[in-house]
């Protein structure tokens, strides 16, 4: 059958920079994919070929690696699941690599909360119970932040609290769905490009969808969290032809990343 | 509106394109070449309209993927063609009663498609194609397989393989279970997205036994013993029914020794709502989008009245046409390009050029000798043909001179040249 004659060929996978670069390749060094001895991936390099390891490494924009899997450019990547759902590709995504794990979320300012619903007056307290327990969420992506019952519903019904309700975020196709799901009417989201945060601050919005990880950030604006929106960690992703051409070499990059995953886990 | 300040954009809008003439000319020697294969297997080109009604392409298409139009008389909604096989689907079933089956037809044109200009995809694509109407057989699928393999093969491309699935053996799979979590594991599935579809299964109530079987549908890709794996996996009919389908399209594969190019994947449901048994993709190592597409749909032509089963596949041509290796377009035309005021003598040459078969054109940009060399350079075009003046001596009494021209015929690829005093000297030399 088609690969039977074919030689193995050097897998490209595209890493994206940044935050989750150094996870990614742990995970790769660790199962066995890499070998070759580490080199300084914060050069200005952005192609690292590892003839030895039949492997070789393309170092691009968390926002690209979906591109250059899709077109093939790059056999599979590591992706964002926030990118996977902001721009649905036409890609498959096999493994939940369980690294870059943070979450977005939807969050108002505290200003907003003063105003609607002045019997809260300890809501600082609660909103840091809430998010002082990092890696306290579920893996299921549309957990909430354990925050008193009562209170959260009081916090939902500030969606209504307007009848025009400004949204900014980077997310527009994940905030839309997202309000979408819950049937909040008149949503208006703004696009912005980063520093989320600021918007409510400067009176752009009241509300923001946006990633977070420890949620320092939102607390220093003055912000607070609302309910999550999804849970974000780094995908495998495969390009659909390098599949189908390579089955072999991508049912083993998938095998043995998956049992590095499981180990990660035990640990 | 005041349109004199305004400049109108030399782009087409996102995600479609113009094709200058070397690329025109390559989609459409791919296509003659595909047309002119299918119709060595019975397949007669068809041509449908390219507007349609609305219902017809919604039988394959999502509605806010189609460019719809509201007809003006009726108030009907029509739409540009995103998909050839429902048109066929439909004029098959007109010919129903004057015409025996099966129906073979081929097809070349565009198909267009609404996808949101973001995500940066083609919404115009070019397509050949063929249906084949009536059959059932697994070896009828096999054959439309084969046909597509064969038709790489004419083109010169080397390195493809077809991917084989048969939506059946999931449906088989999954029939017992409820529509919603069917349609999370469908989702799941198509992406092969095992982490997800794991984490789905575990809050799902189903036998572990049948959670483990589902676990596996995203892994079911590669080589023939993915098949041997399957048959272990069930006892579902219908699942069985798609294995033994895939066996006999596999062998019959075999039987024209081209099996070195199939793999399998029996989790690959893509178009689940429309193909009912045999799905293949033709891909090119690197490329992201499959070369041909397509499978049976025998549901479909029962859509527009009494039901015949059908099968089909869709090349995409601006994507193979950039793998296939064509012969030097150089031509072996004349840039005729005349320095002298006499207009009878370029129309003579260009007449005698032309008359032989021979591409031939005048310079009416009245370019220098350089400027020509550039334009013929460009343009692939082989010979020019450069007609001068040379002094003729002034005669007393103010009388014209005597007209005096030399023609050089110069070959811009090999740099070599020939003078000719006459016209009937450069014939001769060409004759």
């Amino acid at each position: 059958m088609a690969n039977e004659q074919k030689k193995v060929k050097k897998l490209k996978i595209a890493i994206p920079k940044g935050r989750v670069l150094k996870d990614s390749l742990g995970l790769l060094r660790k199962s066995g994919f890499i070998r070759h001895p580490d080199s300084d991936y914060d050069s200005r390099r952005l192609i690292f070929d590892y003839e030895e390891d039949g492997i070789s490494l393309l170092i691009v924009k968390p926002w690209d690696v979906p591109t250059f899997v899709e077109y093939g450019a790059a056999d599979a990547g590591i992706s964002g699941k926030d990118v996977l759902l902001e721009k649905p590709k036409n890609v498959y995504e096999p493994l939940d690599l369980k690294i870059g794990r943070c979450r977005i979320v939807a969050a108002v300012s505290r200003d907003l909360i003063k105003r609607n619903m002045p019997g809260f007056n300890n809501i600082d307290r609660m909103v840091i119970t809430g998010q002082s327990q990092p890696g306290g969420f579920s893996s299921s992506p549309l957990s909430v932040v354990p925050v008193e019952g009562g209170l959260k519903n009081q916090y939902l019904k500030l969606y209504y609290s307007k009848a025009n309700l400004r949204v900014a975020t980077k997310y527009v196709r994940i905030t839309r769905d997202f309000f979408n799901k819950k049937g909040v009417p008149n949503v208006q989201i703004i696009k912005l490009y980063g520093n989320v945060e600021l918007a409510p601050i400067s009176g752009l919005c009241d509300f923001i969808v946006d990633l977070v990880s420890t949620g320092e950030t939102l607390r220093q604006n003055d912000l607070a969290e609302i309910e999550d929106v999804a849970v974000v960690t780094s995908r495998l992703i495969v390009n659909r032809a390098s599949l189908k051409i390579n089955p072999g070499g991508i049912a083993s990059l998938i095998d043995n990343l998956k049992r590095q995953v499981e180990k990660n886990a035990d640990i | 509106m005041n349109r004199k300040n305004t400049i109108i954009s030399s782009q087409p809008p996102p995600g479609t394109r113009d094709f200058l003439p070397l690329e025109a000319k390559f989609i459409n020697m791919a296509a003659n070449t595909l047309l002119d294969e299918f119709s060595k297997w019975g397949y007669k080109r068809v041509v449908t309209p390219s507007i349609d009604y609305l219902d017809i392409f919604l039988l394959s298409s999502k509605a806010n993927e189609l460019f719809k139009v509201a007809d003006i008389g009726s108030g009907e909604m029509l739409s540009f063609r995103s998909d050839f096989t429902p048109q066929i689907g439909r004029l098959s079933s007109a010919l129903r009663n004057s015409s025996i089956l099966p129906y073979k037809f081929s097809y070349f044109g565009p198909v267009l498609r609404n996808f949101d200009p973001i995500l940066g995809k083609p919404r115009e694509i070019w397509q050949v194609g063929a249906e084949l109407i009536g059959p059932e057989s697994p070896e009828s699928d096999a054959e439309l397989i084969i046909m597509g393999i064969e038709s790489l093969k004419k083109l010169n491309i080397k390195d493809f393989s077809v991917d084989i699935g048969n939506v059946e053996f999931f449906r088989g799979i999954v029939s017992d279970i409820d529509e919603p979590a069917r349609n999370k594991i469908e989702e799941f599935t198509l992406r092969k997205d095992s982490s997800g579809l794991n984490a789905f299964l575990k809050d799902l109530s189903l036998p572990e036994g049948k959670k483990d079987i589902i676990k596996e549908l995203p892994f079911m890709f590669g080589e023939k013993a993915v098949i041997e794996r399957a048959w272990k996996m069930t006892d579902n009919e219908r699942a069985i029914n798609a294995l033994e389908t895939m066996e006999r399209v596999i062998s019959y594969i075999k039987s024209y020794k081209l099996e070195k190019y199939i793999t399998i994947d029996l989790g690959e449901i893509r178009g689940l709502n429309y193909y009912t048994g045999t799905i293949f993709e033709c891909f090119i190592p690197h490329v992201g989008y499959e070369i041909f597409g397509g499978g049976r749909y025998n549901n479909l032509i029962g859509m527009f009245g009494e039901n015949c089963a059908g099968a089909g596949f869709a090349v995409n041509l601006d994507i193979l046409s950039k793998y296939v290796d064509f012969p030097d377009f150089r031509n072996d035309g004349f840039l005729v390009f005349n320095k002298t005021d006499n207009k009878k003598l370029e129309v003579e040459i260009i007449m005698f050029l032309r008359k032989k078969g021979l591409k031939a054109e005048s310079d009416f940009m009245d370019y220098d000798y350089s400027d020509a060399l550039k334009y013929a350079e460009e343009q692939g075009i082989k010979h020019i043909v450069y007609i001068q003046k040379t002094e003729g001596k002034t005669q007393f009494g103010g009388a014209k001179p005597e007209e005096k021209y030399y023609i050089l015929l110069k070959n811009i690829y090999n740099n070599s040249e020939k003078g000719f005093g006459t016209v009937a000297g450069f014939k001769k030399y060409l004759e």
